[in-house]
């Protein structure tokens, strides 16, 4: 039990703060805990959830890997799924699921080849890629509109706990489950954790940075999945906000930015605790700031959390 | 000019003169007959409003919200039709107007104000609302379910009829900038769309160049001037959407080039440099004056709660051209360049009981309304 605290005090600070966040929640905004409630909190939540799990790989492959591009691929994604795939009856759900997958993994196996093969520093690579398919997104699809394969656009509905969604969330942690389990998932810590020491060891750093990356491709690919399902159509800009909130919740759920350190469970508390956010500042009426709010709430929560995680390592270094 | 798209049901029941106002509609915009022709609110009034906004970082938001909160509220409080307006912002982010939607059923409002987001986005958040009664109404913009209704100008009628008029304005030829809203956002879309219509009508015309502004005067005028400082061709007229084209205007001032004519639609500031320079340019338009917009998108949800029945989907106001004299006429002497405030028709003009009452099956002033229903 104590070796189970132990190898997890990292989730400490995010856990408590969803069970504060969720105290909160439930007395300023109780229908959020009844069953239609969880249901569209679920669809709400999950393409930030997803998109956050997409990056934790990268993070922990160490270079300061952090995906800025992860929100405009996860809206590529979106855009090709409305505009190549429904454009042209494309709606078969094995193709449609086939093609967000691969193609995401594409993108960050081309990402990963810049990182390796041209020593091009992995933040900015990704900054590149997010300019790059930010622009390419409104070049395939100048405005909002389009529509999802119907079977996808009725995920949006989120009323029901038992959905497509909450099946590809539990896959996703299935997947990560597995792989965590892997003699290559120890190569990526290792790697991330000091790259020099890993290749000495004898550990096959591109393989290992390219499952990093092709990882990210199936989670940014299921996030685009569910984005889509949610707005039931196609939007250029919209996954481009979910890079910072990506990062945040990246951070939040204590996975080190320098690498070797972290996991999914972080990343999924960090997004919850962020979504909580939102709920409960939107059962104030503080008009038209309440946007600002948020953003001003998420910063406020990652200085917090951050520090409470220093505080915490500090009192366990001078306990031992 | 007519799009096909809006001849649609229910178009034949408005008055003639109301049905121009649909002439070259944006495609997706849905015009068929409303799903609220016999609808009842749950209960009320009074009736708790919510209002979705996606964003609120310009002047023209701003002044939205104010006249929601500042004016209309107190008058329609008092008349015992509305007991609170809860208004969340977005930041432009779908997801979270999506969850400010469902929350705001849950709270209980009556009816859901949205303003210019994704049309199809918001489509199911706007289906849960409707099966649990209550009415979402877009204004300055549109959604596509059939559950939704929107009141607002016709955008890409607007744009259609600025850009030919500024071409005219310069002889029917020469070289144009067009300065957009945000790239994606669909009003801006909407109104390049009709732009582009009046350029490919005049063969002379040529557009040499596209910035995007976002609706805001300093980003207008940090584009334009980038764009002036890289092209030295001549440029003859500037197609600006509204809100920013005092911006525009500041950019060329700051480019030491002659004034050349610049679309006008409502900002105080570009109109009082039309004030001290009246040969400047001969018209101006209104498309989306922000406070009398949003008195059409509130007056339209009143009308909804109070059964009046909305007889089409989309209330489309019509392009308001105006001759520069009057357009500057509410101006003092003492007006400013650098002023953010607006120039607005008013809502007597802009959406009066007369032209409402085309648009609904029972219509009445919603103030006399509360006069005869409301103890």
């Amino acid at each position: 039990m104590e070796g189970l605290v132990s190898r997890n005090r990292h989730l400490l600070v995010p856990f408590g703060l969803v069970l504060v966040l969720g105290v909160i929640a439930a007395v300023r905004a109780p229908q959020t805990f009844t069953y239609v409630g969880l249901a569209g909190a679920l669809l709400v939540a999950a393409p930030l959830i997803l998109a956050a799990i997409a990056i934790t790989p990268i993070a922990i492959a160490g270079r300061g890997g952090v995906d800025l591009s992860i929100g405009p691929l996860i809206g590529f994604v979106n855009v090709t799924i409305v505009v190549w795939l429904t454009g042209n009856g494309i709606t078969h759900p094995v193709l449609v699921f086939a093609y967000a997958i691969l193609a995401a993994c594409a993108w960050q196996a081309l990402l990963a080849a810049l990182i390796i093969h041209v020593r091009i520093s992995p933040i900015i690579a990704s900054l590149a890629g997010f300019m790059i398919l930010s622009g390419v997104n409104l070049v395939i699809l100048s405005r909002p509109g389009g529509f999802a394969p119907e079977w996808l656009g009725n995920w949006g509905w989120g009323t029901e706990l038992l959905s497509p969604v909450l099946y590809i969330l539990v896959a996703a942690c299935v997947i990560w489950a597995l792989f965590s389990r892997t003699p290559l998932f120890q190569h990526i810590r290792l790697m991330g954790a000091d790259e020099r020491t890993a290749y000495t060891s004898g550990v096959d750093i591109v393989k290992a940075r390219y499952a990093a990356h092709l990882l990210a491709g199936v989670f940014a690919g299921l996030a685009a999945l569910c984005l889509t399902g949610l707005i039931g159509s196609g939007d250029p800009t919209q996954g481009n906000t979910l890079t910072l909130q990506a990062i945040t919740a990246l951070v939040l759920g204590g996975t080190s930015l320098s690498g070797g350190k972290g996991g999914i469970t972080g990343s999924i508390l960090g997004a919850l605790a962020m979504y909580l956010v939102f709920v409960v500042l939107s059962s104030f009426n503080f008009g038209a700031i309440s946007g600002f709010m948020t953003q001003l709430f998420y910063g406020l929560m990652l200085v917090i959390s951050l520090m409470l995680a220093l505080v915490t390592s500090r009192r366990r270094v001078a306990a031992v | 000019m007519i799009n096909t798209a809006a001849m649609a049901e229910g178009l034949e029941e408005l008055p003639p003169k109301l049905q121009a106002a649909y002439q070259g509609v944006d495609e997706g915009q849905p015009i068929g007959t409303s799903a609220y022709r016999d609808w009842t609110p749950r209960s009320g009034p009074p009736w708790t409003i919510g209002y979705a906004s996606s964003y609120a970082g310009n002047t023209w938001r701003a002044e939205g919200l104010s006249r929601l909160t500042e004016d209309l509220l107190p008058v329609y409080r008092q008349a015992g039709l509305v007991d609170e307006i809860i208004v969340t912002q977005s930041d432009l982010n779908d997801a979270r107007q999506i969850q400010q939607i469902r929350q705001l059923v849950d709270q209980g409002v009556d009816a859901i104000i949205v303003c210019c987001s994704n049309p199809v986005a918001l489509n199911k958040a706007v289906e849960y609302a409707y099966s649990k009664g209550v009415v979402v109404f877009s204004y300055s913009g549109y959604l596509t379910s059939d559950k939704a209704l929107n009141a607002s100008s016709n955008y890409t009628l607007g744009g259609y009829e600025i850009a030919k008029a500024m071409i005219e304005e310069v002889g029917g030829e020469g070289n144009f900038l067009l300065v957009s809203g945000i790239a994606g956002a669909a009003s801006s879309e909407s109104f390049d769309t009709g732009a582009m219509r009046a350029l490919e009508e005049f063969p002379n015309a040529k557009l040499v160049g596209q910035v995007w502004g976002n609706w805001t005067d300093q980003v207008a005028q940090t584009e334009v001037q980038k764009f002036l400082a890289t092209n030295p061709a001549r440029i003859d007229g500037i197609i600006a959407q509204g809100s920013q084209e005092t911006g525009v205007l500041k950019a060329v001032l700051q480019s030491g080039r002659e004034v050349m004519p610049i679309s006008l639609a409502g900002s105080a500031g570009a109109a009082c440099y039309l004030k001290q320079n009246p040969d400047w340019i001969s018209h101006a338009f209104q498309i989306w004056p922000p406070g009398d917009e949003m008195e059409l998108g509130f007056n339209s949800v009143i009308r909804t709660l109070q059964n009046q029945g909305p007889k089409l989907q989309s209330i489309l106001r019509g392009v308001y051209r105006l001759p520069a004299a009057e357009y500057v006429a509410s101006l003092g002497d003492d007006c400013s360049v650098d002023s953010t405030a607006y120039i607005q028709p008013g809502i007597d003009v802009w959406f009066p009981d007369d032209k409402a009452a085309g648009y609904f099956l029972r219509p009445e002033n919603p103030l006399d309304w509360a006069a005869k229903n409301v103890n």
